[in-house]
């Protein structure tokens, strides 16, 4: 089982080691944050910051885009196994370098946010993160327990197949109507590290930003098309959004598909190309008119 | 209004959906114009807009279409192998097989988006993609997403 208190222990102690040997400029973690209501980001830069560091069932933040604040100094990271495929795939898309992150792998069964299991946990597939320098095993040790995990993730291709058009329609559209463009969702996602958002762009007319359904739709319609292969099912969307929408389920059917149709997963492989950067001749014509298999689900 | 209504809602035989059509410069664009200039009749459902490459359109594009009302939406680039540009048309067709499942799961019925390859001596070919596709969205009916904040 977990014991949050030993893994603060070795995080603090491993944190304050590498400040002290100067082999990292700073340990990126959590700090407690009352107002709040959960650990917020934190940066450890002086072996005496490492007291604030903290660790327990509420560090559900995906830390990962908080290294593009410092990619160019040799920072520490505390990653659980989400924040670790999100640096492989910011790694992949050569926003991190591998050798200027120390990677403090915490393990982890799963976090909780408002006493249920965190999004994006359910479907996590390992207590063990994929990548790691340091080892902070579920007891604060160093060897890893691998717990067993909830696996309950949903499989959106099969709830696809099993649903008309229509229902999936009502679906989206609940989900839609609850959204208030706060772009807090994209704010917090891994992969969402432009500078100038497709959003934020007013050139033309029809760049218009209006709070409507169409806007809103577009809104998380293009953003899932720019995470497809791209998004590693952290769930930091769905944790930090003020109204509750759940819009997980298109980017994880979207990865569903690019593996299964591309064998393409994102998070695992550092060395990979990106999905999108790259083509087959003989790839599946899976949309196209005329003879071709419809990708119609 | 629900698709499924729309369908049997059975619309009119004259009513002719709007596909918002985007053709490629060097080979859709020259069907078409072969087409038209071959004097071949096809249905005026479409709306064109030339863009260079299909690997130039922005799957934004497709998406804000739909999202603002377009019954449908065509897109039609050089065959695998024909790019132009050699390569845009691969990099396009990953992308929009991924948009097109992405479009299904959120509800918008399969139908709406067609993607297809068109080279420039192909004008019969063209009028009879358009024929097809024009008669696949008009057996849906009109978008149920009419406009600004219509939906
Ligand atoms: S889309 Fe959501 S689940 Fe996917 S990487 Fe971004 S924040 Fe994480
Ligand atoms: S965080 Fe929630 S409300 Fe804000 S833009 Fe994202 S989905 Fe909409």
């Amino acid at each position: 089982m977990m014991d949050y208190n030993k893994q603060s222990q070795k995080l603090k102690e491993t944190a304050a080691k590498l400040l002290e040997e100067g082999t990292v400029e700073a340990v990126l973690g959590l700090k407690d944050n009352p107002e709040v209501g959960w650990p917020t980001p934190y940066f450890a830069r002086t072996a005496g910051d490492v007291e604030n560091l903290v660790w327990n069932e509420a560090c559900f933040t995906n830390l990962a885009n908080y290294l593009l604040d410092m990619r160019d100094k040799k920072v520490a990271i505390a990653a659980k196994g989400c924040d670790v495929r999100s640096i492989i795939n910011l790694i992949v898309e050569n926003q991190l370098k591998r050798e200027n992150i120390v990677i403090i792998g915490i393990e982890c069964s799963g976090m909780k946010q408002n006493d249920s299991l965190a999004a994006g946990c359910d479907a996590c597939p390992s207590s063990i993160p994929n990548m790691y320098d340091i080892v902070v095993g579920a007891d604060g040790s160093d060897t890893y327990k691998d717990l067993e995990m909830p696996n309950s993730g949903e499989n959106v291709t099969e709830w696809a197949k099993n649903t008309t058009v229509d229902e999936r329609f009502e679906r989206f559209k609940k989900e839609i109507d609850k959204c208030i463009l706060c772009y807090a969702c994209r704010q917090a996602c891994q992969g969402c590290y432009c500078k100038a958002c497709f959003m934020d762009r007013k050139a033309t007319p029809w760049e218009q930003v209006d709070p409507d359904t169409s806007t809103k739709m577009a809104f998380h319609l293009t953003r899932a098309m720019h995470l497809a292969g791209r998004c590693t099912d952290c769930g930091a969307c769905e944790k930090v959004c003020p109204s509750g929408v759940n819009l997980k389920y298109l980017f994880k059917g979207l990865s569903e598909f690019v593996e299964e149709f591309y064998d393409f997963k994102a998070g695992v492989d550092m060395e990979a190309k990106p999905f999108a950067n790259q083509y087959k001749q003989d790839d599946q014509q899976v949309a196209f008119l005329g003879g071709d298999t419809i990708v119609g689900v | 209004m629900s698709e499924r209504a729309e369908v049997t809602n059975a619309v009119s035989e004259e009513w002719t959906p709007t596909i918002v059509t985007f053709l490629c410069n060097w080979c859709s664009y020259a069907g078409a114009d072969l087409a038209g200039t071959s004097r071949i009749q096809y249905p005026p459902s479409i709306r064109v807009i030339r863009v260079p490459c299909s690997g130039r359109i922005n799957p934004q594009y497709i998406i804000k279409a739909l999202v603002d009302g377009a019954d449908g939406v065509m897109v039609s680039g050089c065959h695998p192998g024909d790019c132009h540009y050699l390569e845009g048309n691969y990099y396009a067709r990953r992308r929009f097989s991924a948009l097109k499942r992405l479009l299904s799961l959120a509800g918008f019925h399969p139908d709406r988006v067609q993607f297809t390859w068109v080279s420039a001596s192909e004008g019969a070919r063209f009028a009879d993609v358009v024929e097809t596709v024009t008669e696949k969205i008009r057996v849906l009916g009109p978008s149920r997403l009419g406009g600004r904040d219509g939906a």
